[in-house]
C-alpha cells in the first residue's frame, strides 16, 4: 500500500522544478552572474586587448611571446618611427602571455570578449586605450577600432583614433 | 551492402547526434547487431607533438590544454610536472594544493559532463541539461580564477599563474554544496530509472586481465575491481597529504564504468574541501627564469597524471636551449577509443553504440592528438 501511494506521489515532485529560474542567462539582455550574484566576467578575464601607448616603449616583447604569431610590430604614421603592436583576432588564442612579457605593463586584456562585424578587415587592429570605453557594453563596436593600411609604401590609419586619449 | 547481401556497412558519425566528438565508425550491420566496427579518427589530427617542438618552453602551456577539451587542465599540469623533474625545481606547497584543487575541479567537469553524456545516449535528456547547468559553476569559478572557462593557462613550470582571489575558497565550497545538494536527483533520475538498468547493466564487460592487457585506464580499469590510481600509488601534487578512497567496482560493464564515475565526483568534493583547509601560505610559484628567456637543461622526464579519462603520460627530452627537442604524450582515450571500443561494439546493437562510447569516455581530440 505505501509503495502504491510513494508512486503514485513521485511524479508530482516535479512540480518543485516549476518555481525554479533557469540556469540560461540570455545575453546581453541578462547579466551573468556567479553562484554569489557577483557579475561576471572578473578583471582578470581574458578579452580583447588594450594598449597603452603613453607607456608603450615599442620593445615588441609582446609579439616574442605569443605563440600564435598573432601579434606584430608595425609602424604607424604619425608616431616618429615608433612601432606599434597590431593584433590579429583570427589567430589570437588569448593566453595573455603578450600581458605577461610587457615590461612597462601598457599591454592589458579586457574583459570585453565579442566582436561583431561583417567585415573581416577590423578583426586585425591596432589596441589603444580606447577599447576601455566599451567596457560596459557586450559588444565592442568594431567601426570605433583602430585600423590601419598600407598606402604607398607606408602605414596609415584609416579608421578609429590615430592617438589615443590621455587617461 | 556487404558482398554476400547479409551485411549493410554504414558511417555513424562525425556529425551523427550521438556520436562524442569528432570521430566516426565505419559499422558493419547484419540487420541492428554489429557485426564488425573500424573507428575512424582523423578529424582533429593537428600534429601538437611536431608543434610543440617549435615553440619555446613556455609558449606551449597554451597549446597543451587542446589536447583534451572536458579536461584540460591535466596535460598542463603532466607538461608543468616533467619540466620540473628536468630542471629539478622545487614547486611550493601553496602551489601544489592549488593545482590540487584545479585538477579535482576539472574531474567533477569532466565526470558531469560525461554522465550527461551517458544520459543522452539512453534518451534522458534532462540530465544532461542538469549536470552541464552545474558544470557551468564550474566554468564560472575558473574564470574567476584563471581568466578563461575551457582553456585555462594556469599551471606552467614552477607553480601557478597568479594567486587564488581571496574571496575564491568561499565560492568553490558554495558550488560544492550546491553540487552536493544536487546529486541525489541525479541519482534518483539516472540511476534509479529502469531505462538505465535495462541498458547499462552487462553491457560491454570486460574482466580485469583483459583491461590491463588492452591498457585500460583509470575509471574503466577501476570498474573492474582493479584498484590503481596514479594519484594514490606515484603521488602528485598535494595528493599525499590528502585523505581519500579510490572508488572501484566488480563487474566491469557499463553501469560499474558509471558508478565509478559517481563515486569520483563525492571523493572530488573530499579532496578540494580538505585541499582548501590544509591550504599553505607563501609564494604561489618557483623562482624561474623569465618566460621568453626560459632555457631547460639537458635530460629527460616523464610525469604521470591520473585525468578523469584515465592515465596521462608526458615525456618530455630537452637537449638544452628555448624549445623542446620531444614531447611524447600518452593519453588514454588513444587505447580506449580505439582498439577497446573496435573489439566491444562487436556483437552489440547500433542503438548501443552511442551508450558503450560514452560509458569509456572516449575523448576524440586526444584520439588524434
Amino acid at each position: 500500500m505505501g509503495d502504491v501511494v510513494r508512486k503514485t506521489i513521485r511524479p508530482f515532485r516535479a512540480l518543485r522544478f516549476l518555481g525554479r529560474k533557469p540556469h540560461t542567462v540570455r545575453i546581453p539582455h541578462e547579466q551573468h552572474n556567479d553562484i554569489e550574484g557577483e557579475p561576471l566576467p572578473t578583471g582578470r578575464y581574458r578579452g580583447i586587448h588594450v594598449n597603452d601607448w603613453d607607456l608603450c616603449i615599442s620593445c615588441g616583447l609582446c609579439a616574442m611571446a605569443c605563440p600564435c604569431d598573432a601579434i606584430e610590430m608595425i609602424e604607424v604614421e604619425g608616431e616618429g618611427g615608433k612601432k606599434r603592436p597590431e593584433v590579429s583576432y583570427g589567430r589570437c588564442c588569448f593566453c595573455g602571455f603578450c600581458e605577461d612579457a610587457c615590461p612597462k605593463k601598457c599591454m592589458h586584456l579586457t574583459s570585453n570578449h565579442t566582436m561583431l562585424d561583417t567585415d573581416p578587415r577590423p578583426f586585425v587592429f591596432l589596441p589603444t586605450p580606447g577599447i576601455r570605453e566599451f567596457e560596459k557594453e557586450y559588444v565592442v563596436q568594431t567601426s570605433k577600432l583602430c585600423l590601419v593600411e598600407e598606402r604607398d609604401g607606408k602605414k596609415v590609419v584609416v579608421q578609429g583614433k590615430p592617438r589615443p586619449r590621455k587617461q | 551492402m556487404g558482398d554476400d547481401f547479409r551485411t549493410t556497412k554504414i558511417i555513424f558519425g562525425p556529425q551523427h547526434p550521438g556520436i562524442h566528438g569528432n570521430f566516426a565508425f565505419r559499422l558493419e550491420l547484419e540487420g541492428d547487431i554489429v557485426r564488425r566496427a573500424r573507428v575512424v579518427p582523423g578529424y582533429l589530427h593537428r600534429a601538437f607533438e611536431k608543434l610543440m617542438e617549435q615553440r619555446t618552453w613556455m609558449q606551449n602551456v597554451a597549446l597543451v590544454p587542446r589536447i583534451c577539451v572536458p579536461d584540460p587542465d591535466v596535460n598542463e599540469a603532466a607538461y608543468s610536472m616533467a619540466i620540473e623533474e628536468i630542471m629539478g625545481l622545487e614547486v611550493p606547497r601553496r602551489a601544489d594544493h592549488i593545482r590540487t584543487v584545479v585538477l579535482e575541479l576539472s574531474r567533477i567537469a569532466s565526470h558531469l559532463m560525461g554522465l550527461g553524456g551517458m544520459g543522452g545516449a539512453i534518451g534522458l535528456y534532462t540530465l544532461p541539461m542538469w549536470t552541464n547547468g552545474e558544470r557551468d559553476y564550474i566554468l564560472d569559478l575558473f574564470e574567476q580564477l584563471t581568466g578563461g572557462r575551457v582553456y585555462h593557462i594556469y599551471t606552467w613550470p614552477g607553480g601557478v599563474r597568479w594567486d587564488m582571489p581571496d574571496n575564491w575558497p568561499r565560492k568553490v565550497n558554495k558550488v560544492l554544496d550546491h553540487i552536493e545538494r544536487q546529486l541525489p536527483s541525479y541519482w534518483s533520475l539516472f540511476f534509479e530509472s529502469k531505462v538505465t538498468d535495462a541498458r547499462m547493466v552487462g553491457l560491454a564487460p570486460y574482466d580485469p586481465d583483459w583491461a590491463i592487457a588492452h591498457g585500460v585506464t583509470g575509471p574503466n580499469l577501476r570498474a573492474t575491481g582493479v584498484k590503481y590510481d596514479i594519484r594514490k600509488d606515484d603521488p602528485y601534487a598535494a595528493y599525499e597529504d590528502l585523505d581519500f578512497e579510490i572508488p572501484t567496482r566488480k563487474s566491469g560493464d557499463g553501469m560499474a564504468r558509471a558508478l565509478v564515475r559517481w563515486d569520483e565526483v563525492g571523493q572530488s568534493i573530499r579532496i578540494i574541501r580538505q585541499a582548501l583547509e590544509q591550504m599553505p601560505s607563501g609564494p604561489y610559484r618557483a623562482k624561474t627564469p623569465p618566460p621568453l628567456a626560459f632555457t631547460v637543461p639537458p635530460g629527460d622526464a616523464l610525469a604521470r597524471i591520473e585525468s578523469s579519462k584515465g592515465e596521462y603520460n608526458y615525456y618530455v627530452v630537452s637537449k638544452g636551449g628555448k624549445y623542446p627537442h620531444r614531447v611524447h604524450v600518452r593519453g588514454p582515450s588513444f587505447t580506449h577509443g580505439i582498439d577497446v571500443l573496435e573489439q566491444l561494439l562487436r556483437g552489440y546493437e547500433i542503438s548501443d553504440t552511442a551508450l558503450i562510447t560514452a560509458t569509456l569516455d572516449v575523448c576524440p581530440p586526444d584520439i588524434d592528438r
